[in-house]
């Protein structure tokens, strides 16, 4: 039976190494650039397989457009169900049977950080984030480590400098899930805070999957915070915010990046628990706004089936930073100009994320800032500024 | 004892075929280990790692058969055994800088202590409490790799240190796949062995009937200790052995999915079959990469082949092959 | 606070009680363990969601249907993967009811798994105040559609002739058949009883969270506490079990820490096995295995 499996397995990488050899020949006219995706299609994390096609639908329709000069794109994308063994899998299966020419991908920041090794080995290979938020991806840098999404860091500051946005909050509690992304998000959020001489005055944790946040709710309310930091899912958000109202904690709260606001609002029922709500936003414009309207075109042509989102979205400003860098490097396509190329941009506008996008051979975080976003008279707005509380 | 009966009658049919049955075998084995050393001339970078997870699930398969299949108890621990061990070499390697060899070694001690651990209430509880028990405890560990920060590095884990010498092979896939391979071989060999002494013995008595086992001076509770003790031990290695390969280590790859797989694995390889342990694992860790285009649909997939392998043939590949080869039937199969 | 904790351990122990007691009844009836409970709630929760916001039901025609069907998927889960298995070990069976439940997970997920599933609340409404305990009208919902549950089946299987013969055929299935009741058809009626309370729960918890495919697995865990603690195979028991753990949770999280909630569940379940394996409430029952 090994013996078998040894033979499957060896006809196996021979067919592959073959066929490869025959797209190489084929293709020597005008061979198109092999793009390598890897993204959670299944498993608990299956939501998140629409920020691969949200980028996958750009390539898409590059190569409806003719490609990038005169080049076709072509993609392959993979499955890591946000585990590490099947992401190192996948990553793997790109370059050494693949052969792509860079990898964009990665959601779970689990499996980002357990390829990072593997991508620091083979430094020539071009390796551009498709939505991992974890700060300690791109932090310290790797040469060939892209991140052209909001981290953690960027996150957690752009939500304490939110909430100290008026003068009146000094008291800032935060309730948080404990898991990976919690966590990522908690740190810098408490490190933001004593960057302004503060430090939470409450914290405590509610798992995912809980029904009920009474007993972190009434914590919170003895603490006598002026704003909450919600580092929570949207269900767990909407279970809190509804606990939080129901014991009379009405302060500003300020959620994550990821829940919806007017699902969050739906959910509870209640118009006055979202109030004080305010939600960190990745995107330039709501995506009901007509900006927007060209891009759920786009989506709907490729993925028809795909329900549209705000994280649809989260991973198209790295592939239009990707075709913007191929196109500058003009016939000469190689992976080294493509990672000097990277290194220079500076202020991209993707017209699609909140922030420009900069790096540097020193800083590999490209988005460094994101909007809040608010529900006024019941319509999502990105506003700039904790409102004044009112009366 | 039927079995006993059963020998002495048709006892020099027996030797005569046993020893047939041997030699053959040391003949498979030899061809086997030839191909199994050959295969890394034959595959890429890729399908090397994709056998090498194979070689740790193989590993894992027959420990976790030893409680399952062998003792015959419904535990749920082995996902935390295999974390466990994971965890004590990532650790020592990052907090002791031990050798390689040594953070091996402390997996397994890891897991024989987490083994005897679960064995204590098994000592007292069987069954579904055990079963429930032992989800409970693999939980409990979770939480405890997550919330430990100071020493597990919490919920986002961490990277494991590449040893040197796994490289000196031209590429550390190649490396790691010599060590997990000689690792497997001697483990899973010890465990053959293990089963067919009188210990093997033991379980399988417990297995039948754990009264009876004890009124024929079966020792139940030592038989518990020593089967859980030593599937600790051998997930405990793999585990070790899968801090190597991935280079880091979560918390969220010891959780129910990874429990289902191994459980999928061990059951069509077959409960009491080392063998179709071994085979299990290479189909059920090979298909979901082969079928990498048709993600979405693995969890269905397993459930399916569980419920298959439940109606159609209870005793898995193993029991396929004891039915079709004779050669290659093991003696403590599952009757 | 001690008083608002308890009292919100009580809302959420009452669904953790019900879930319970559904596993209950079916191990009283069948002496199996389902392993895949949790998942009857999770396809309850999602037969709602389906015919509420897929087919644009209203609730009251959403939530009968949904209990018809998972009526029937218990049904179908005894008759097609339970009744084949015939007298086959202890083992087979967990391992049975351990399939199906990832089989549901994944046609679920399939399905539904890249959708970010929700139901409206059942009831609207400001919370109320009484002092020092603030509830909303959700909360007495879930408390008296909890209780309204569980105090018809003890009804049922204390004072009616059906429940009765219901109690006799699960302690002796043989005595049962030779008086000329259909042992198989009541197997067959008390899976689908116990999908059915899954469908339940699921109707009280599910507005106030998401509905997703992995849902099941908290649930099936407190369940298994609540069982655990209240004695397993105690109908009694496993609604006090159930009330208890919401409880201690709440207690946990409230006066200890907030990162000991989540495990509140497992610890009942380790300390009451190791310490005394037959309940807090309960009589000491040896499983028929």
């Amino acid at each position: 039976m090994r013996r078998t499996t040894a033979i499957v397995l060896g006809a196996l990488s021979f067919a592959v190494q073959s066929t490869g050899c025959v797209n190489a020949q084929e293709t020597t006219s005008s061979p198109p650039i092999k793009i390598g995706m890897f993204a959670p299609l299944t498993g608990s994390a299956a939501f998140a397989a629409k920020v691969a096609y949200g980028a996958s639908s750009v390539y898409k329709d590059i190569n409806d457009h003719g490609g990038i000069n005169g080049r076709k794109l072509e993609l392959v994308l993979e499955d890591d169900a946000c585990d590490p063994n099947k992401g190192i899998a996948a990553v793997k299966k790109l370059t050494a049977q693949d052969r792509v020419f860079l990898i964009h991908g990665g959601w779970c920041s689990n499996v980002v950080l357990a390829i990072k090794p593997e991508i620091e080995r083979d430094n020539t290979l071009p390796y551009v984030v498709l939505g991992a938020a974890s700060a300690s991806i791109s932090t310290p840098v790797t040469a060939n480590i892209f991140q052209p999404v909001a981290t953690t860091q960027a996150v957690a500051n752009t939500m304490v400098d939110f909430a100290l946005s008026r003068p009146d909050v000094k008291k800032v509690a935060i309730i948080s899930h404990s898991d990976e992304w919690g966590k990522s998000h908690l740190q810098p959020a408490i490190d933001a805070l004593k960057a302004h001489g503060l430090t939470p005055v409450e914290t405590v944790y509610f798992e995912r999957g809980s029904t009920d946040a009474t007993s972190q709710t009434l914590k919170l309310r003895a603490a006598k915070p002026d704003a909450v930091l919600a580092v929570l899912y949207p269900a767990e958000l909407a279970i809190y915010l509804r606990d939080a109202y129901k014991y009379g904690v009405r302060v500003p709260t300020i959620g994550t990046q990821g829940a919806s606001i007017e699902d969050t609002e739906r959910r509870i029922g209640i118009p006055d628990a979202v109030r004080d709500l305010y939600i960190f936003y990745p995107l330039s414009q709501t995506i009901s706004s007509d900006q927007f309207k060209p891009w759920a075109e786009i989506f709907k042509k490729y993925y028809p089936a795909e329900p549209i989102d705000t994280i649809t979205f989260i991973g198209v400003g790295g592939a239009l930073a990707i075709a913007d860098v191929i196109k500058r490097l003009g016939p000469d396509v190689t992976r080294e100009r493509f990672l000097s190329e990277m290194n220079k941009l500076t202020n991209f506008d993707s017209g699609v994320q909140a922030s420009t996008m900069s790096f540097s051979p020193l800083d590999h975080a490209g988005i460094k800032s994101g909007n809040m976003i608010h529900l006024v008279d019941g319509v999502p707005t990105i506003v700039s500024k904790l409102s004044t509380p009112k009366p | 004892m039927s079995k006993t009966a059963d020998s002495s009658a048709t006892g020099n049919y027996r030797v005569n075929h046993l020893a047939r049955g041997r030699t053959l075998r040391g003949l498979g084995l030899a061809t086997c280990l030839a191909l199994l050393l050959g295969l890394p001339l034959l595959v890429n970078e890729y399908q090397q790692f994709v056998v090498n997870t194979m070689v740790i699930y193989a590993l894992i398969a027959v420990g976790f058969n030893v409680v399952l299949g062998y003792l015959g108890q419904l535990a749920f621990a082995n996902a935390a055994f295999f974390g466990v061990g994971a965890y004590a070499t990532g650790l020592t390697m990052v907090h002791l800088a031990l050798p390689l060899p040594l953070a091996l070694l402390a997996a397994g001690a890891a897991g024989t202590v987490a083994g005897i651990a679960v064995a204590l209430p098994a000592l007292r509880v069987q069954g579904h409490y055990l079963a429930i028990f032992t989800l409970a405890f693999g939980e409990l560990m979770r939480w405890v790799y997550v919330h430990a920060d100071a020493v597990t590095f919490g919920p986002s884990g961490f990277n494991v240190p590449r040893p040197a010498a796994l490289g000196l092979l031209g590429s550390p896939e190649r490396g790691k796949y010599y060590l997990f391979l000689a690792v497997a071989i001697i483990a899973i060999g010890a465990t053959v062995r293990l089963l067919r002494s009188r210990f093997g013995r033991a379980f399988v008595a417990v297995r039948n009937n754990e009264r009876a086992a004890a009124s024929l001076g079966v020792s139940v509770a030592r038989a518990k200790i020593i089967a859980f003790g030593w599937s600790g031990f051998l997930v405990g290695v793999a585990g070790g052995l899968y801090a190597l390969l991935n280079g880091r280590v979560t918390p969220d790859s010891f959780g129910l999915a990874q429990l289902l797989l191994n459980f999928a694995i061990v059951m069509i390889g077959g409960l009491g079959s080392v063998l179709g342990s071994i085979l299990g694992a290479i189909l059920l860790t090979g298909a979901p990469e082969l079928l990498r285009n048709f993600a979405g649909i693995e969890e269905i997939v397993f459930s399916l082949l569980l419920i298959g392998v439940l109606f159609f043939m209870p005793k898995g590949i193993g029991g396929l092959i004891a039915a079709r080869i004779p050669a290659l039937r093991e003696p403590l199969h599952r009757e | 606070m001690l008083a608002q904790l308890a009292i919100s351990g009580i809302v959420v122990g009452s669904v953790y009680a019900l879930v319970a007691l559904g596993m209950t009844i079916l191990f009283r009836a069948t002496s199996i363990v389902n392993f895949g409970h949790g998942e009857f709630f999770m396809l309850g929760a999602f037969a709602i969601y389906v015919l509420k916001q897929g087919f644009g039901w209203s609730y009251p025609v959403a939530i009968a249907i949904a209990f018809g069907l998972l009526f029937l998927v218990g049904v179908l889960v005894e008759r097609v993967l339970i009744r084949p298995l015939g007298s086959a070990p202890f083992l087979s069976f967990a391992m049975m009811t351990v399939a199906f439940s990832f089989l549901f997970k994944g046609l679920t997920r399939f399905f539904y798994g890249r959708d970010v599933s929700m139901l409206p609340p059942l009831l609207n409404g400001e919370p109320l105040d009484f002092g020092s305990v603030v509830l909303f009208p959700q909360d007495f919902l879930v408390i008296a559609g909890a209780g309204a549950t569980m105090t018809i089946f003890f009804l049922f299987f204390e004072y009616t002739q059906v429940g009765k013969i219901v109690q006799a055929a699960s302690q002796a299935p043989r005595g049962a058949a030779l008086v000329g009741i259909n042992v198989p058809a009541f197997h067959s009626a008390m899976w689908g009883v116990a999908a059915l309370t899954g469908a339940v729960a699921a109707l009280l918890i599910a507005p106030s969270t998401l509905v997703y495919p992995d849902m099941g697995g908290q649930m099936l865990v407190h369940a298994f506490a609540a069982m655990t603690l209240g004695g397993f195979g105690s109908l009694g028991g496993a609604v006090l079990g159930g009330l208890s753990l919401g409880i201690i949770e709440n207690l946990m999280g409230g006066y200890v820490s907030s990162s000991l909630v989540e495990i509140s569940a497992y610890l009942v379940i380790m300390l009451v096995l190791l310490v005394r394996p037959q309940g807090v409430f309960g009589e000491w029952r040896t499983s028929r295995v």
